[in-house]
């Protein structure tokens, strides 16, 4: 038995060591930058390209990528000093309105959040046959606010149907398995259970539905005091970030292979998100900046928000488009 | 990993809980259960919740397979949560209730019948946070919110405290060093539970319920993503908890074996005594008809007028035969005993007599008996066993050359007396061990000895509810303890404390 405590020991110090670590310098004199990423195309196709491309290296960085499932999970994870940057979707860009991150890079605008229904099920492609159906959501994420405007839409509410409060991978085995009737996800589940169903399930609802309420924007967020102490590394990061997205355009095959590679996934999955947004080159992004869109894509966010943003924040008080700028220059 | 060694500490506690049926084994038993599904909650929410590493989701769930398993379970997070509730709050409860089944102090003894008071918190806190219950009083207002988690992990961790120190009160209650050692064990199941237990009992079940929302991470933080224990320090919790619940499986099966091999050497015994009963009783009774027909004789041979020393010790070597037979026949035939209260220096006074008349010149160090200490003992057999452990340890020391006394003493360990009987002999060789209380054992090379006097001293023993153990090291000796129900009606006895 003390033989056993004492190897244990001598493993838990080794591992110690082994798993110290955090923005720091690695042993081949790259500044090593922890990675919040959700498993989906749309968190992965630029960082992944910067990674494989060899991007990052040049700007002196390596990556550590973390699977997350959630945008305020990744948040929290930065406060408590375990992530430097991340990757967050929509629903989480209410944090950063309301001055709990910074934006120090846009990504692009989406289209993977989605109300499906089940045809076998009895819903129809009027939100009306939602009522009285067990719909699957996330609250507190873009999954609720899609829903919440879908019922809308029929003159219904959360009290017309039941609803089951699930996390996203629960959503989507649900579906799979035909114990929900509806749900309301985002990309990929969206597209895991519209394949696993084959003709039975439809979109009821997307982003592009309700385009004129808001923009489903994702984007790359780090701490206000990493982004005090670390402008530099940001804008070598967001460095990385182009060359990746330029790398895409000229290779999407290729970086959706290596993206499935990561997800440990087979490529035709990934293949088919390849639509979930309108992926940008930084040429085009900077474009957007200079010319004003991307400010008024954060503006119409924000809007879409309503109260539950802080409404009198200014766009350059969380999005750092100094960085973005300079890593273009 | 971790999920591996507690669901090998579950079932370490089933087979304990089927073996022993009793209340120490069904709170142990909880205990795990409510740690596994505690630690299966924690686990299926960090897989569906993400943030680990890869090497740290290889230590929580070995296989990646496991982890998208866990993943993709299909729950409501309401259900989800509760499974967290339920093994975080009947936790404290079950391991505090096992560290009172395990002690004997006065305030231990009382807990004992007003377990139900201890239940108070953990029901209320289980009410609290029946998912419509929390949704609707809790979740709605963060200050609420805030008072519920606080108040939860209070009370967790005094409970948590409290276990450790009653255990570590009871530690010290026990004076013999014997007993002291054994009950470490016990101790250290119930330690390894409560570490593993109290490094993720930070792991609010409203962290679950409230998923995606922003307010409870931002004014609480999420546990397992906390900087207190993030990357490395992440890899040495997880670390710790192997090591404990590795420590908890030793500890258990250790009790276990301690349990298994009591029960198995007295089935051993017992069968060994059937086998012989029968050849020995018959043995027994052609004997005595023999030494009957020969007193039958001697008397014939005295009517006919022969007198003389040789004619009176031949009548002496009958009647002691004939004793020795009777005693034999006592030995190993099932006997009742009749327990009434007696103080125990009584027994003990009744057995150094018998040990004098067995062993003239046997020296025996004796001072010091308490007083006032009674027992349910029938004080003939019970002495007789005694003074066949006095004799044996006078013989050992006289073996050894030596002629230190016998040392004999009496102390309390909670509900029980311990009768401590040391001797200075050679010690008892590790072959031998297994077989001292057999029943025709002997290593002595003696006519007189027959093999039953440790035998007997065991039966009566245990007739008295009690059991005897032994320590022995070769060269310097062995000791026996003898643990006896203490019998505490002092108002009979007018003793007071």
């Amino acid at each position: 038995m003390k033989k056993a405590i004492a190897i244990m020991l001598i493993a838990l110090v080794a591992l110690s060591g082994a798993f110290a670590g955090g923005s720091s310098e690695s042993s081949d004199g790259l500044r090593t930058v922890r990675v919040a990423y959700m498993a989906n195309y749309a968190s992965l196709w630029s960082v992944v390209a910067g990674m494989r491309s060899g991007a990052f290296a040049d700007q002196g960085i390596e990556v550590q990528l973390v699977e997350f499932a959630d945008g305020p999970t990744i948040i929290a994870a930065m406060e408590s000093g375990s992530i430097d940057v991340g990757y967050i979707g929509h629903g989480a860009h209410r944090l950063c309105i309301n001055g709990q991150a910074d934006i120090f890079c846009f990504s692009h605008v989406g289209n993977g959040d989605a109300v499906i229904g089940l045809k076998s099920h009895g819903v129809t492609e009027d939100p009306a046959s939602l009522k009285g159906k067990n719909v699957g959501y996330a609250s507190g994420t873009s999954s609720e606010t899609i829903l919440r405007w879908t019922l809308e839409e029929a003159g219904l509410s959360f009290d017309d149907i039941t609803a089951y409060e699930m996390d996203a991978s629960a959503i989507t085995s649900a579906m799979t398995s035909g114990s929900l009737d509806a749900c309301a996800t985002w990309s990929p589940s969206s597209f895991t259970i519209l394949e696993n169903t084959g003709d039975d399930a439809f979109i009821l609802s997307d982003n592009l539905t309700f385009s004129d309420r808001t923009a489903s924007i994702a984007s790359w967020i780090v701490m206000p005091s990493f982004a005090e102490e670390n402008h530099d590394l940001l804008v070598s990061f967001v460095k990385g970030l182009y060359a990746g997205m330029d790398y895409r355009a000229e290779h999407e095959d290729e970086v959706i292979g290596w993206v499935a590679e990561v997800l440990g996934t087979d490529f035709d999955t990934v293949y088919a998100q390849r639509g979930d947004a309108e992926w940008l080159t930084s040429a085009e992004l900077v474009s957007q900046i200079e010319d004003g869109t991307i400010e008024s894509l954060y503006e119409v966010q924000k809007a879409g928000f309503g109260e539950n943003a802080d409404q009198s924040a200014t766009i350059d008080s969380y999005v750092l488009f100094d960085v973005m700028t300079e890593a273009a220059s | 990993m971790l999920f591996t060694l507690i669901t090998l500490l579950l079932l370490i506690e089933g087979v304990f809980l089927l073996l022993r049926r009793d209340r120490r084994s069904v709170f142990l038993f909880l205990s795990s259960l409510s740690l596994f599904t505690f630690i299966l909650g924690i686990l299926l929410y960090i897989a569906k919740k993400g943030g680990i590493t890869e090497a740290t989701s290889v230590l929580l769930y070995g296989l990646d397979e496991i982890r998208r398993w866990m993943q993709y379970r299909v729950m409501t997070l309401g259900q989800l949560g509760y499974i967290v509730a339920l093994g975080r709050f009947l936790f404290p409860l079950f391991i505090l209730l096992a560290a009172f089944s395990f002690s004997y102090f006065p305030l231990a003894l009382r807990m004992k019948r007003l377990w139900w008071t201890l239940a108070v918190l953990p029901v209320l806190s289980l009410i609290i946070y029946i998912p419509p219950v929390f949704k609707a009083f809790i979740a709605p207002w963060p200050w609420i919110l805030k008072a519920a988690v606080y108040f939860s992990r209070t009370w967790i961790y005094l409970y948590i405290a409290a276990s450790i120190a009653v255990m570590i009160h009871e530690y010290f209650s026990i004076t013999s060093s014997f007993f002291r050692r054994r009950f470490i064990t016990k101790m250290m199941i119930l330690a390894s539970l409560a570490i593993v237990y109290a490094l993720y009992a930070p792991q609010d079940p409203a962290q679950i319920y409230l998923f995606y929302s922003n307010d409870y991470m931002w004014n609480l933080g999420l546990w397992y993503l906390t900087s207190g224990i993030s990357d490395g320090m992440y890899v040495a919790v997880m670390a710790l908890s192997f090591v404990a619940s590795a420590a908890g499986c030793y500890g258990t099966l250790r009790y276990l074996r301690v349990i298994l091999d009591d029960e198995h050497e007295e089935v051993a015994l017992r069968r060994k005594a059937n086998d012989a009963s029968a050849g020995v009783s018959m043995f027994i009774h052609g004997t005595k008809n023999e030494i009957l027909a020969s007193r039958i004789l001697i008397s014939r041979i005295e009517k006919n007028g022969y007198q003389g020393k040789e004619l009176d010790d031949l009548k002496l070597m009958m009647d002691k035969l004939l004793t020795r037979m009777e005693r034999l026949h006592g030995a190993i035939s099932s006997r009742s005993v009749h327990l009434d209260a007696v103080p125990i220096e009584t027994v003990l006074e009744e057995a150094l007599r018998k040990a004098e008349r067995a062993c003239p010149g046997i020296l025996i160090d004796a001072s010091g008996f308490m007083e006032c200490i009674n027992v349910l003992a029938d004080t003939d057999n019970l002495s007789e066993a005694l003074s066949n452990i006095l004799v044996n340890g006078w013989e050992a020391t006289l073996s050894a050359s030596r002629s230190d006394p016998v040392q004999l003493a009496v102390s309390l360990e909670r509900l029980w007396v311990s009768i401590t009987i040391q001797d200075n002999g050679t010690g008892i060789p590790k072959e031998a061990q297994h077989r001292i209380w057999e029943p025709f054992y002997s290593s002595k090379n003696s006519s007189s000895n027959w093999g039953m006097g440790m035998y007997f001293a065991r039966s009566i023993i245990r007739m008295h509810l009690g059991s005897v153990r032994f320590e022995t090291r070769m060269g310097r000796g062995t000791r026996f303890i003898i643990l006896l129900p203490r019998y505490d009606r002092r108002e009979e006895n007018g003793c007071q404390d």
